[in-house]
């Protein structure tokens, strides 16, 4: 079934493209690390909000993101110069993620007493393709929020805060916070695919 | 039409800025049950501790460190491509670039802990098929004992330099024994470091815990131990450090890697 951000057909959305040069991709399939660095830190922070998603743990989540990037390197050379890689990472962050689990499992499988009350394998399944790039487009529109817009967006989801508290914690006057929660949550409605035909934020 | 066309906007803007609000957290709007769903699965996501979380420092540079690795060891570029240009394809160099820093060999490292071992590697055909038949015959009853058995599990890893040391790299096996891990170390292009400086070696898992596993002042023929296995402390990193009191990592990092466990 489609998720939130596919039912709004913005999977392919221009605004969130990312986009590596033929160069960038030679110097990648050859391993030199400036160009390892570089696609990492381009996609370092997505590739690892999706792996915490699928795995729960933090432990796990590195070590899919780790191997989610060597297998991106060993199959570099199929990716198109001037191809946003998002999709094509973001898939290989789920397999690899859905790997990672299936090794969990198969490690846990002696004694149920055994395993940990908060191990993945308990509580909670692989999610889909569509939500794991919900997550990855969700991400990268925070990302792309200004530090400050983004600072009230958490506190407001994350941890809960309404709008009075946010500018008490902020130490700003109400009005300002107002204004700002406005402004990124419109920007992320509209980087977040068009919240209907003919949103145009 | 032009007033119709004006008050349509008009709704519309209406709706979005509904819709804008809801999103931030307003519930006194009014909102259609569909568009009220689809932000409810929105902030959802932004309300998903896992959304936000940010990936360890260190992953950076395991993540270079371990393709750096993978890219010296292989002796073709991975997977040819076959959706550059034949022009680019001609630059395209068929073994791995060199790297700023000085090579690595895993092999000879490999190579050195099978002479301890005792191991050896079998590469004429016929030995391979000798080989592979043996492994299948007790395939099912070996598993079950490599399991249960870490004594000759070893690691490999590649260390990679840090901008505070520029053109260093250097090699490490972990081996397995009774007291614990002894990790060979050889490292180049690291200067001497003496008078209360020396260098340290730690192990560090995912959850950013550090192990110190021993102190020297050159990197060649190092031995180390460590008493915790480099499968959950997968991440090793060479510092430099002062005799000054202060037990925990100074940070300047110079040489960085991850453990790698060899097939056996």
């Amino acid at each position: 079934m489609p998720t939130l951000l596919a039912r709004r057909g913005c999977i392919c959305s221009t605004t969130l493209t990312r986009m590596l040069t033929e160069d960038d991709l030679l110097r990648f399939r050859a391993g030199e690390s400036d160009a390892v660095r570089a696609v990492y830190r381009e996609y370092g922070r997505l590739v690892y909000a999706v792996c915490r998603n699928q795995l729960g743990s933090a432990q796990l989540a590195e070590e899919a993101a780790q191997q989610t990037f060597l297998k991106a390197w060993k199959s570099a050379g199929t990716v198109e110069p001037g191809r946003d890689l998002a999709p094509w990472l973001a898939t290989i962050a789920r397999r690899t993620a859905i790997d990672v689990y299936r090794q969990e499992l198969r490690e846990k499988t002696s004694a149920i007493d055994d395993v940990s009350v908060s191990h993945p394998a308990l509580v909670q399944q692989p999610v889909a393709i569509e939500q794991t790039y919900d997550v990855w487009q969700v991400r990268q529109a925070l990302d792309e929020l200004p530090a400050d817009e983004r600072a009230i967006v958490q506190l407001q989801h994350l941890e809960g805060l309404t709008q009075t508290a946010v500018a008490q914690r902020l130490n700003l006057p109400v009005g300002t916070v107002k204004s700002r929660s406005y402004r990124a949550h419109k920007k992320l409605a509209g980087r977040l695919g068009h919240l209907r035909e003919g949103f145009d934020p | 039409m032009a007033d119709e066309s004006g008050r349509h906007s008009a709704d519309e803007s209406a709706i979005d800025r509904a819709r804008v609000d809801y999103l931030a957290g307003e519930t006194d709007v009014e909102l259609d049950a569909a568009d009220q769903a689809e932000l409810d699965e929105l902030r959802a996501l932004l309300a998903d501790p896992t959304l936000w979380s940010e990936p360890p420092a260190e992953l950076e540079d395991s993540v270079v460190a371990l393709i750096e690795a993978q890219a010296r060891t292989t002796t073709e570029t991975p997977t040819a491509t076959t959706s550059l240009t034949h022009a680019a394809a001609s630059q395209a160099p068929s073994a791995p670039l060199p790297s700023a820093a000085a090579p690595i060999d895993l092999g000879a490292a490999r190579e050195k802990r099978e002479r301890r071992t005792g191991a050896r590697r079998f590469t004429r055909p016929v030995f391979l098929v000798a080989a592979a038949a043996a492994i299948v015959a007790v395939a099912v009853s070996a598993t079950l004992v490599l399991r249960n058995s870490t004594s000759q599990r070893t690691f490999d890893v590649a260390l990679s330099a840090t901008e505070l040391a520029p053109g260093a790299a250097g090699s490490a096996t972990m081996l397995k024994t009774d007291s614990g891990w002894e990790i060979k170390l050889d490292a180049t292009g690291l200067p001497r470091l003496d008078g209360g400086e020396f260098y340290q070696a730690w192990l560090r898992n995912a959850d950013g815990v550090l192990v110190p596993i021993g102190t020297f002042n050159e990197g060649t023929d190092v031995t180390l131990w460590a008493g915790v296995p480099p499968d959950q402390f997968s991440t090793m990193t060479i510092t430099r450090e002062a005799a000054d009191g202060i037990q925990d990592s100074s940070g300047q990092r110079v040489l960085v890697g991850t453990a790698v466990e060899e097939d056996n």
